[in-house]
């Protein structure tokens, strides 16, 4: 579904921080990439998504659309989102006078003209919306708040994997969801995430801590470190890594 | 290179409208101020990034009369609902007008009357701004003295309807140069709602507008004060504003800039007294060559007040927006709650912004922050919403209407944020034609 082959990437005129990363993601898998702070975690999840922060220096994502590969690098963002590629930011963006719900809307709407089907009403629409926020335990008032605006750290985080219901994403990268957040609310956001889990989609965690992992169970666990991945295994590696440390892998 | 003859324009008015000596005076003091410093030049401070030459060297004559003008393009300003003053090419239109709704307490009328009737409560308004007489247009303004509004608010009159007052110029009136003065005086405890609109519809014709509002404020009084400019594309825009304000007062004031080709608002105001609370607030959205140059002072003399200003700008094309925000803060001003920011987005590679905070305090027991941004779109904003399928285009306008929207937000009055949003899509959003984003 997502082959990255040897990225490699580096901050616009600054340092290398993916210095040659390979990963093979199939529909229906869950991988976790765990790794120290300034591991290039993050700046996986960014370069795939295509922020304008970052440059590729080599190698190519692979996305399967319709059966075919097709390196998603050449995408402008918007266009690999419409493709199915969905991050959930680990810092959200305010985005003060824009309606949280207009705002779903207009990108629900954009990814039904793009895969030729029939836009929703915005009655329809507020139906869908309100069924995936009570699933995510948010309060109906955010619906008419500015994106993000005034959300807590928490609340932040919960209204990006609202859009991800919503969008419905193939493949979706949760970059450090779980950080900032109480036992409570990660244990909303990963019953929200478990509950969008199929056999066609595929999902990656970005997480510092083994945490969220008992709660959403990976297939495959990577430990990334220098930009680059050091060690692969099942969930019991992450149980490893939170028993040892990040040391005994390196 | 032609000239106006302010001189002899002052004395055709002085002929047309009279007035007692005290009118007269003031009439004869504004031009000899006027004339002794003339129009400024960027060498002046004040006016260092805005070049009046082509208003300087402009020829033109005061607006005519018109009897039945044809105000279908007005509809949305001169609605004939509730009250409105309306003046067509510098004259009060009565036909056009609406003063009655007004509650008990409060008296409103043209300067024409005022100028008769209540000459002593107007010279005892100027009496409060007699060491705020330095700007040169405000002399010109004095010497021109004949026709705008007066508004009294007697105490504890709460006047929440929305009294409107509107300048239009129509396309019979080119090159034409009309100086409205408003005068306000709220009494104490008593509040009034006021909004002023200066709009041409239809070419893009030069004219000449000075106009100069002067609001007293007593004690414990609310006063919102709204202004939009919707001038000609091609029409100057001379604009000053001086409030007082007396201890335990409240204003928020609005100021939207969408028309004319060069827009200078200088506002003061002067916070006399303890526990004074003034929001100035303020939204440019500028296109094609426009230049929009917005000046104002903040006086703080007690202690225990707070200022808080806003404006934002929006800028395409080629358009200029320039800003200097002055806060004064004399020795007595202590506890002091001073806030100022200016955040200014270019959408297009030949806009520009000089913006600059002037801060000078002399208490120390304050709190004063200032702020200026200029930027194109925040790029991780623009995108965020990239990531959720939002092509760039539509990203940079969505943004750009949520950054309008939050300077909007600050306008208290539901239906003046209704109309001003109207306007600002009618002259800014929706008109593509003006764009280059």
């Amino acid at each position: 579904m997502l082959e990255i082959k040897n990225l490699h990437a580096k901050v616009v005129d600054g340092v290398e921080i993916l210095k040659g990363i390979s990963l093979d993601i199939k529909p229906g898998e869950v991988h976790a990439i765990m790794g120290p702070n300034g591991s290039g975690k993050s700046t996986l999840s960014k370069v795939v998504a295509g922020h304008p922060d970052y440059e590729v220096t080599d190698g190519s994502v692979e996305l399967e659309i319709n059966f075919k590969k097709v390196d998603i690098l050449e995408m402008e963002p918007e266009e690999r989102a419409l493709n199915g590629v969905f991050m959930a930011f680990q810092y959200p963006v305010e985005i003060p006078g824009v309606n949280n719900a207009m705002f779903l809307r207009s990108c629900f709407n954009e990814i039904c003209k793009h895969q030729g089907v029939e836009e929703m009403d915005p009655f329809d629409f507020d139906v869908l919306i309100r069924e995936k926020m009570k699933m995510l335990s948010i309060d109906e008032k955010f619906i008419e708040r500015a994106v993000n605006v005034d959300f807590s750290g928490g609340e932040k985080k919960r209204n990006e994997i609202l859009q991800m219901a919503v969008l419905n994403p193939k493949i979706a990268f949760l970059d450090e969801t779980d950080s900032g957040l109480d036992i409570d609310s990660l244990k909303i956001v990963a019953e929200g995430v478990n509950a969008l889990r199929n056999e066609e989609n595929a999902i990656v965690l970005i997480t510092h801590y083994q945490r969220l992992l008992d709660y959403i169970k990976p297939d495959h666990v990577h430990v990334l470190s220098g930009g680059k991945i050091t060690k692969s295994g099942d969930s019991e590696l992450a149980l490893q890594v939170e028993e040892k440390g990040y040391d005994w892998v390196a | 290179m032609s000239n106006t003859d302010y001189t002899k324009t002052k004395q055709g008015i002085q002929a047309a409208f009279g007035g007692d000596s005290w009118v007269t005076t003031m009439r004869d003091n504004g031009l000899a101020r006027f004339d002794k410093k003339g129009f400024p030049t960027v060498k002046d401070e004040e006016w260092r990034y805005t070049n009046l030459k082509m208003i300087k060297e402009g020829n033109f004559i005061p607006g005519a009369a018109t009897n039945n003008a044809d105000l279908s393009l007005y509809n949305q300003v001169v609605t004939g609902k509730g009250v409105e003053v309306v003046f067509i090419d510098g004259h009060f239109s009565e036909k056009d007008s609406s003063l009655n709704g007004v509650v008990s307490g409060v008296d409103l009328m043209t300067l024409a009357s005022a100028l008769k009737t209540k000459g002593n409560e107007i010279q005892s308004l100027l009496e409060h701004f007699n060491e705020d007489t330095e700007n040169p247009f405000t002399g010109l303004n004095d010497a021109m003295l004949s026709s705008g509004t007066c508004l009294f608010v007697s105490d504890k009159v709460q006047s929440n309807e929305v009294i409107n007052i509107v300048f239009i110029t129509t396309e019979k009136a080119e090159n034409a140069m009309t100086m409205p003065r408003n005068f306000v005086v709220v009494g104490q405890s008593a509040k009034a709602v006021i909004c002023e609109t200066h709009v041409h519809r239809g070419t893009r014709q030069c004219y000449f507008k000075n106009t100069q509002c002067d609001i007293v404020i007593g004690e414990n009084s609310h006063v919102e004060y709204y202004k939009a400019q919707l001038e000609s594309f091609g029409a100057y825009h001379i604009s000053n504003t001086r409030i007082h304000m007396a201890a335990s007062s409240h204003l928020e004031s609005f100021t939207l800039d969408l028309g004319a080709k060069l827009t200078r608002n200088t506002l003061h105001i002067s916070l006399n007294g303890e526990n004074i609370h003034a929001g100035l607030d303020g939204l440019y959205a500028l296109a094609e060559d426009q230049h929009v140059d917005n000046h104002s002072a903040v006086d703080h003399r007690f202690p225990h007040c707070v200022s808080d200003q806003l404006y934002k700008g929006l800028l395409d094309g080629k358009s200029r927006g320039v800003f200097n925000g002055k806060i004064f803060v004399r020795q007595a001003a202590q506890k002091t709650d001073a806030y100022q920011l200016n955040r200014n987005v270019i959408l297009s590679d030949n806009a520009s912004v000089d913006t600059k905070p002037q801060l000078e305090i002399n208490a120390d027991d304050v709190r004063c922050t200032h702020g200026a941004t200029i930027g194109q779109m925040s790029p991780s904003e623009v995108f965020y919403l990239q990531s959720r399928g939002i092509d760039k285009e539509t990203a940079v306008d969505m943004l750009a209407h949520g950054f309008a929207d939050d300077a909007l937000d600050r306008i208290v009055n539901d239906g003046v944020r209704t109309i001003f949003n109207a306007y600002l899509h009618e002259y800014f959003f929706d008109a593509k034609e003006r764009r280059t984003v």
